[in-house]
């Protein structure tokens, strides 16, 4: 009989060390079915299918939605990084030679100058949120003129916008961040559209409240739009993306026919 | 001969015989492993998508810029994906301001901000709806027209919106642009892409739009011809108390005046040359005038801007103000006809695979073919279409074929199968009877 | 794709190879000749097609025990044409080339466009208005295959129908059971003008035929088996098998069809089926409706006499049992 091989030894002591502690009976079927759905077949395409010679050149639009998702998993972990070192202080403040300055601010120009790869890392986070805004938008085309929302797929496209409308949001409060011109700017810009909110008149002063934390630009924004960029998105967009994925490996891929 | 034999020969319904199509089909094609070949499909286009991130962060940091200074007023535009929202906020200057009561005591201030929420809402509320709205069965965009003709426009919508919204850095680059004509790019443009999307569509799914396509054209051109008669008629920017007669005298004798006539006339000419094109002459001899029309048009203006820059400047400039002024008119709406012209008499796809792909495996063909009632092959059954897609064939059901059309006859989407035997047999024989003439060896 | 017998297609038994000899050789005389010997104004002409050769592969490759008659179908053509009052020009093969059907189908595409060019040659050089055909699959071909601007293509039983044929009334009272074999090419495969109704129109004239149909008809119609003459074997016999099976379930008096093609086939079949005598099941006469109507023109027959004998009455069978 030969003798069962490191890995297998090792193998049983760990699980051996586990299964007494954690009675495997309620998960292991658990581990069962998790193993069975990783294990799935991923169905083949049409041109699959059938051996067509035929290239379809829009074949590589269907990627968009992962590129999009991979484009997410890249933000966060850059973000991660950038978040050790950004400070969400906005507050107007100087130099001793009269300059202006914040908080947030400086630790940008510290990322950017002083932090070995803070340039690449912080690189990568702005291109990366531009290639997802991209994406996202672009297979949502696709989406749409391929039908693809149609029935029973109704639910997951409003998910989907929804989505849509979370990357525009995480796009924006991203970039009134780094405190310069153009965060200002924008931040000014947002400020007075969300107090214009067609409504009743407190209801958008109520929404600048809390989107902003200030009537008038004056710095105090950067903290909320932090706070927005950097839990309540990520947690909402989060468990919206797992439902939105989860959708489509339930329901399936609508095929382009 | 006995007939017993022969029904002995028939296989379906037998055991063993697969059943291919409905609940009960028993020769499902098995689809790709997740483990390990769609994760390693997966990861290599994972780490393309990081390389390239990198790469990009490599060659084009971003700056961090000027810090944000109160005293400041910032000069800037937002991220390109929120520009279609600022061109809206700067469009509503156009809509009326006040204050309205709301009902509960209060009132709302009806503000430039107000009215760009309002229209920031026109791209967003379709997105929710669409689903509810559309309820057909239709997938595939070259059977649906108008959804694509939609799209596109939206399209086109929130790209000229954005434009819109870099309006400043526009006028201040070009000085011959006119704030007015850039207002008017909410309006025409996207419905110029519209239906240019919309003719183009009809043609590519194989549908009729010979009128869709002469009534654009010719709206274009009746388009621009009103509007060049308002501009000699009435002055480029509006009536000036002179008589027209006197105007167009003006006009054309007036030195400075005259290299507007030239490329209004040059535009008005071309549009109908396309117009009359599109309407009168067959396909492939209407291609072959706009195509030399175009260039010629092209060269044309190229050459008169290039010559009156010269001889007549200020000719020249006032005629390059008009022509911006009045751009949605003089310079897209030709562009339009063309492309509505060239998408609309495009060749569809020719090739009988793309008009196969219409199938989608109902096997109604399959129930009627005479031929699998009586024939067998190692696959354990014949059958035509589906063996066909499969390329599994390898030669037999081609032959095989009655050409009858029964499958024909009861396909859904009108697939006409004996236009595609004919098409792969005559494919098949093409070198041999090239090569001996008809006759045949032996 | 791999072709495993390289000269017709794979892998099929090819019934007729010298009958296609012949026709693909014509294609390559194409030299129009210079005058035509008709006798008259081509405002209608009469395309007869390849039926003598049919005639010829019948009688020669084939034993034949049958009366299969392809020739028969010229003459009645033309007397019922002249019953309406029309004198074709007889588009006669001696000048005109096969209309190149089969190798079309077949896939020689090139030996047919030099059939077709020659033929559409010849008949825009004598002006013919209305091309009238008896085959189907000479309808089809010329209507659809052909660009044939300015000639009416038409069938010769929608000529028959429009010009208002009438016949006269049987000189015996006997009901005939007849049913009608829809050809694929000039009924399913025809996007315009497809012939559906016009022969039935013109059996129900006939005052003493009971007009059945068969299990699959009009547009659902049953191939025949034919293949472009090119897939023969005892799976294709077997289509036809099953077809004169349900014509023999109702128990027809005529199997009538509008393409000689068909008819082809229904005899070769009907044929190779008398060489027992205990195995002939198919009692009818397969006959072109053509045929049929001239011999109802005049009250006689035309052509051979009918060798269709009942069972109860066939000399060779006395006292065996029946084979059904």
């Amino acid at each position: 009989m030969p003798r069962e091989s490191l890995i297998g030894r090792m193998y049983r002591k760990v699980f051996g060390y586990l299964a007494s502690r954690f009675p495997p009976t309620p998960w292991s079927d658990l581990t069962r079915r998790t193993v069975e759905t990783v294990q799935r077949q991923v169905p083949r395409s049409h041109a699959e299918k059938y051996e067509l010679k035929t290239i379809w050149y829009w074949y590589p639009l269907y990627c968009l939605g992962g590129i999009s998702f991979v484009a997410f998993i890249t933000l966060t972990i850059t973000g991660i990084l950038l978040g050790f070192y950004y400070i969400p202080d906005g507050t107007i403040e100087y130099t001793f030679n009269q300059e202006v300055t914040s908080r947030a601010y400086q630790s940008m120009q510290f990322i950017m100058n002083d932090i070995p790869f803070g340039f690449m890392i912080r690189g990568m986070h702005h291109w990366g949120a531009h290639i997802m805004i991209a994406a996202v938008f672009l297979h949502m085309m696709r989406v749409y003129f391929t039908g693809a929302y149609k029935k029973p797929r109704e639910l997951n496209w409003l998910l989907g916008a929804v989505l849509m409308i979370i990357t525009l949001l995480f796009g924006y409060s991203g970039y009134v961040l780094p405190a310069n011109d153009l965060s200002r700017a924008a931040a000014t810009i947002g400020i007075n559209m969300t107090k214009a909110a067609p409504g009743p008149a407190w209801l958008g002063q109520f929404a600048t409240m809390l989107l902003f934390g200030e009537p008038d630009p004056t710095g105090f924004y950067i903290i909320r739009m932090y706070w927005l960029h950097v839990f309540v998105l990520p947690l909402v967009g989060i468990l919206l993306m797992i439902a939105h994925m989860a959708l489509v490996w339930i329901q399936g891929v609508a095929e382009p026919h | 001969m006995q007939i017993e034999a022969v029904r002995e020969g028939v296989f379906e319904g037998k055991p063993g015989f697969p059943i291919q199509y409905g609940p009960e089909r028993t020769d499902h094609q098995p689809g790709i492993p997740f483990w390990p070949h769609e994760v390693y499909r997966d990861l290599v286009i994972v780490f393309i998508l990081v390389a390239i991130i990198f790469f990009m962060s490599a060659l084009w940091t971003p700056i961090v810029g000027p810090s944000a200074n109160p005293a400041v007023q910032p000069f800037s535009v937002p991220d390109w994906y929120l520009l279609f929202s600022w061109g809206l906020l700067k469009i509503a200057d156009l809509f009326p301001e006040g204050r309205i009561p709301d009902g509960l005591g209060g009132t709302i201030n009806v503000d430039a901000a107000f009215w760009g929420d309002v229209l920031s809402l026109i791209p967003i509320l379709p997105m929710f709806l669409i689903p509810f709205i559309d309820r057909g069965r239709e997938t595939r965009p070259a059977k649906a027209p108008i959804r694509s003709a939609a799209g596109m426009y939206m399209i086109a919508f929130v790209f000229f919106a954005s434009v819109y919204a870099t309006n400043d850095r526009i006028i201040a680059t070009w000085s011959f642009v006119h704030d007015d004509m850039l207002k008017w790019f909410f309006i025409v443009p996207p419905i110029l892409v519209g239906i240019a999307s919309y003719v183009g569509i009809r043609r590519l799914g194989f549908r009729d739009m010979y009128w869709w396509l002469v009534v654009s054209v010719g709206a274009a051109f009746t388009l621009v011809t009103t509007v060049a008669i308002q501009v000699f008629l009435l002055g480029p920017w509006g009536a000036d108390g002179i008589d027209p007669v006197t105007r167009l005298g003006h006009l054309f004798g007036n030195a400075s005046g005259q290299p507007l006539f030239w490329f209004v006339l040059i535009v008005i000419v071309y549009t109908g040359i396309l117009f009359f094109a599109t309407a009168l002459l067959r396909e492939r001899k209407a291609k072959g005038i706009v195509m030399i029309a175009s260039l010629a048009t092209f060269f044309l203006v190229a050459g008169l801007v290039k010559f009156f820059a010269d001889t007549n400047p200020t000719g020249n400039l006032l005629a390059l103000r008009v022509l911006a002024y009045h751009g949605n008119w003089f310079v897209a709406l030709p562009l339009f006809a063309l492309i509505t012209f060239y998408v609309g008499t495009r060749t569809p796809y020719s090739t009988y695979e793309y008009l196969l792909n219409e199938c989608y495996q109902c096997g109604k063909c399959h129930t009627v073919c005479p031929v699998t009632k009586v024939e067998d092959d190692a696959l354990g059954g014949l059958n035509l279409v589906y063996n066909t897609f499969k390329k599994q064939h390898d030669g037999v059901p081609l032959w095989t074929c009655l050409a009858c059309d029964a499958c024909s006859a009861v396909c859904p989407l009108d697939i006409k199968y004996s236009d595609y035997i004919l098409e792969e047999r005559s494919k098949a024989m093409a070198p041999k009877t090239a090569a001996d003439r008809g006759r045949h060896a032996g | 794709m791999i072709p495993l017998d390289p000269e017709y297609g794979p892998a099929r038994t090819i019934p007729h190879p010298v009958m296609f000899r012949v026709l693909d050789a014509e294609a390559d005389d194409v030299a129009v000749p210079a005058e035509l010997p008709v006798a008259r104004g081509a405002e209608w002409a009469y395309y007869p097609g390849c039926i003598d050769y049919y005639d010829q592969e019948m009688q020669f490759s084939h034993l034949n025990y049958g009366d299969t008659d392809h020739g028969i179908i010229f003459d009645s053509s033309i007397k019922l044409l002249r019953a309406v009052g029309i004198e074709p020009v007889i588009l006669d093969r001696s000048f005109m080339k096969c209309c190149g059907h089969d190798q079309l189908w077949q896939g020689k595409v090139d030996v047919f466009q030099r059939m077709r060019d020659y033929n559409t040659k010849i008949i825009k050089m004598l002006g013919v208005k209305n091309l009238v055909t008896s085959c189907a699959e000479g309808y089809r071909t010329f209507k659809l295959d052909y660009k044939l601007d300015g000639v009416n293509v038409v069938h010769i039983t929608q000529t028959l129908y429009e010009r208002g044929l009438r016949l006269p009334p049987p000189k015996d009272g006997r009901t005939i059971r007849v049913t009608y074999q829809d050809p694929c090419r000039s009924c399913r495969q025809m996007p315009v003008d497809p012939i559906y109704e016009e022969p039935r129109e013109l059996i129900k004239r006939v005052e003493n035929a009971e007009l059945v149909e068969l299990k699959t008809f009009r547009a659902d119609a049953q191939c025949c088996g034919v293949a472009q003459m090119m897939y023969c074997n005892d799976k294709t016999k077997g289509l036809t098998a099953s077809r004169m099976q349900e014509a023999k379930e109702l128990d027809v008096d005529y199997l009538l069809t509008a393409c000689p093609k068909c008819l082809t086939h229904f005899g070769c079949l009907h044929h190779e089926n008398r060489w027992k005598p205990e195995e002939e099941r198919y009692r009818y006469r397969v006959v072109d409706i053509t045929h049929f109507l001239a011999e109802r023109l005049e009250g006689e027959t035309v052509g051979k006499p009918p060798s269709v004998i009942p069972r109860e009455a066939d000399p060779r069978l006395k006292g065996q049992k029946a084979v059904e």
